[in-house]
């Protein structure tokens, strides 16, 4: 008896770990593509995780509007607000270099940050749909059924993001930019054009982690600052650029915050994730599924 | 390649660990000081040094409505009575902008050039702690409104006296609520983030508990940035708790409360610091929060009776809101006021301005306040109150269920 109930506690690690891992992936993915394709990192993909969730809290308030078809709503929002973005701003100074891009994101981040603060407030707000708290009791195990749909719904969105990249004419031209913008310019890639979509696209998608992520958190307009963290051990475990990196990425994570939570002690969490950090860049730098060129 | 991917690694975490501290520094709020008023009359002369810019300018600004509006009632009343002699009361105020070495300069400036008679406190038990060190060198009396880490008031200090009970008996409310609720209640968890405060009173919260023959089947600390506390509920859980005690901030009990429903964890009792006592809290989880107790110091619903200006809390919160346009008092202000309060009644007992008459008379001070009663031990922590009141959200509204005599409604046993 007290055998099986050891190996129920860690199964439940086990979902609660997986489960929490599919968001972190998500959450990354964006970030990894730019850094991938643009060779940027861009700080103010929190801001934009955070703007999701406020786009998805308000729908829902105010207009009655389920969170999980909010998704479009805040895709397309964010994916119009980062592409001008970078058409105003960011494609002006990327010819300075990468450290410029930085303090430019980093900047961008204050400014949408502060932004939020004085447009909506400090204020914990929460998205809490009728089906929140229902959960799916499988032998004897809980499985939370909003986190269990939100995972489902990530990796709907990795493998829609794959088939994009791989199958159509852009998804093409934008690998071929991460391989090499020089010769994609040659054979008449709009680089510039490209560029932008790109960090459109990475927006539109942390957004729409940011909109799951509203179900789970409670928003306050430091929401994504809090995430950068994970992102970026995420991104740096899975290797920058890949896809399927950051899910695997963010499922390690997500598994090792879980079990140590579980089982060593939740104080040791960050502690964990960064030790894996340290040895991932001492031994594999490149990240587990990351190459030199993404494409 | 190498080179520069670390050069990028590096600036790239210095970024964002820049940037999150900086979301931590908040707008700031303009001082106001007092001006002398020129009249030959008696004066007491009060410092105040307190944070009006910088991180704790919230906090700090309602501290000065509490010192405020207590000046206020106590000059339009005549002024204190000291052996016969009616003298009026005046605060000089610095802004000591949220930094404690600062405030125990102003402090020093306040005694030795102000003249100031006594001292009330500024806001939090870091900066108390510094400003105390002052009143002891010069053995001036400070009323701490808002100041109840222990260690501050185990240094020895004679001159402190504490309005808030100490920290780590903020939900010994709940377990001896819970005693009188249903006796097989045995079996308790404590997560506490990892920051002093919330670990402070998660010290004190087990203790409590054992020393009351509860079992502590769960105690345990996670980093205070947490995104998913989903496996510590399931630990927990799994320990069979019944009393759930959180000592965290809002944004911990909300987590707390959404995996806990997440993973259908039902304890009988779950109860949080901070959590009743903020409106966004059951504002953010709707009829998820019902049920949820918290500890709570003071609200203006409570019963208590003073013989003070105030007499009443819903006196004080109506004084108030006339004052300050409608605005609903928190502890913070009511702690300050009564610490006027407290001194108020301290030199009208010693007849006289004399520190050490004066700290005589707090000594074996018993009073009731609409505070609640106070009465301070040999290190100058009230002892009046035993534990933070607890309070319940029942049908989306706060109800105090503990103390007895100050129950507004029945509790609801066990949460739903």
């Amino acid at each position: 008896m007290p055998n099986k109930e050891i190996n129920m506690g860690a199964y439940q690690t086990i979902i609660n770990g997986i489960l929490l891992g599919g968001l972190y992936g998500l959450a990354s993915i964006g970030f990894s593509l730019i850094w991938g394709v643009m060779n940027i990192i861009d700080l103010a993909q929190g801001a934009y995780l955070t703007l999701g969730a406020y786009i998805t809290f308000y729908l829902f308030q105010f207009a009655g509007i389920d969170p999980f078809l909010s998704l479009p709503i805040s895709a397309i929002l964010l994916f119009a607000l980062a592409y001008l973005i970078e058409f105003l701003f960011i494609s002006r100074i990327l010819k300075y270099g990468f450290i410029m891009v930085l303090v430019m994101t980093y900047g961008l981040n204050l400014l949408l940050q502060n932004g939020m603060l004085a447009a909506f407030s400090a204020d914990y707000r929460s998205v809490v749909p009728s089906y929140s708290g229902q959960a799916i009791t499988l032998a004897g195990l809980d499985i939370p059924a909003i986190r269990l749909s939100i995972f489902l719904v990530a990796f709907l969105l990795v493998a829609l993001l794959t088939l994009f990249l791989n199958r159509s004419r852009t998804g093409s031209a934008i690998r071929a930019v991460a391989l090499n913008r020089t010769a994609a310019s040659l054979v008449g890639v709009k680089t510039g054009n490209i560029y932008a979509l790109t960090y459109g696209l990475s927006a539109a998608l942390v957004g729409m982690a940011g909109s799951l992520i509203s179900m789970v958190y409670s928003i306050t307009p430091f929401l994504g600052g809090a995430f950068m963290t994970k992102i970026f051990v995420i991104t740096v475990l899975g290797g920058f650029g890949s896809i399927p990196g950051a899910i695997i990425g963010g499922l390690i994570l997500g598994m090792i915050e879980s079990v140590t939570a579980f089982y060593i002690a939740p104080g040791l969490m960050n502690a964990f994730g960064f030790i894996l950090l340290v040895l991932i860049l001492v031994f594999r730098p490149q990240g587990l599924l990351g190459k030199k060129f993404y494409g | 390649m190498f080179k520069r991917f670390f050069a990028l690694l590096v600036v790239a975490i210095m970024m964002v660990v820049i940037s999150l501290s900086a979301c931590t520094s908040q707008v700031t709020q303009p001082t106001s000081s007092q001006s002398p008023s020129p009249t030959a009359e008696k004066i007491i002369k009060i410092g105040a040094s307190l944070a009006f810019t910088g991180q704790l300018a919230r906090e700090g600004g309602l501290t000065k409505k509490g010192y405020d509006l207590w000046l206020k009632k106590v000059n339009e009343a005549g002024g204190i009575n000291v052996g016969g002699q009616k003298y009026k009361v005046e605060i000089i105020y610095k802004d000591d902008q949220s930094d404690a070495q600062r405030s125990a300069k102003l402090t020093e400036e306040l005694i030795t050039q102000d003249n100031v008679d006594f001292l009330l406190g500024p806001y939090s038990s870091g900066i108390s702690a510094a400003t105390a060190a002052i009143s002891e060198k010069y053995n001036k009396i400070t009323i701490l409104p808002l100041a109840n880490a222990p260690s501050l008031y185990n240094l020895g200090y004679k001159n402190i006296f504490g309005i808030l009970p100490l920290a780590p008996v903020y939900l010994n409310g709940t377990l001896d609520l819970a005693k009188t609720l249903d006796p097989s209640l045995k079996k308790v968890a404590i997560v506490s983030p990892d920051s002093q405060f919330p670990l402070a009173v998660a010290e004190g919260a087990k203790q409590y508990a054992e020393e009351n023959g509860f079992e502590v089947v769960y105690y345990d600390k996670y980093p205070s940035d947490v995104k998913d506390l989903s496996s510590v509920i399931s630990k927990i859980k799994e320990t069979g708790a019944q009393i759930l005690l959180g000592t965290g901030y809002l944004a911990d009990g909300v987590l707390i409360v959404r995996n806990s429903k997440d993973l259908g964890f039902k304890p009988a009792i779950m109860s949080f610091t901070i959590a009743t006592s903020i409106p966004d809290f059951s504002k953010s989880l709707g009829a998820d929060a019902e049920g949820i107790m918290g500890g709570e110091w003071w609200t203006p619903n409570m019963k208590w009776q003073g013989d003070d200006l105030f007499g009443t809390p819903q006196n004080f919160a109506e004084a108030f809101q006339k004052e300050y346009g409608g605005e609903t008092p928190a502890y913070y202000s009511a702690a300050a006021a009564v610490s006027g309060v407290v001194l108020q009644k301290a030199i009208e007992k010693a007849g006289t301005l004399d520190s050490n008459e004066v700290r005589q008379a707090l000594k074996t001070l018993n009073a009731q306040t609409f505070f609640g009663p106070i009465r301070f031990n040999d290190k100058g922590v009230n002892i009046g109150i035993s534990s933070a009141a607890v309070s319940q959200i029942q049908n989306g509204k706060v109800v105090v269920v503990w103390p007895l005599e100050l129950r507004q409604a029945e509790p609801i046993f066990p949460k739903p």
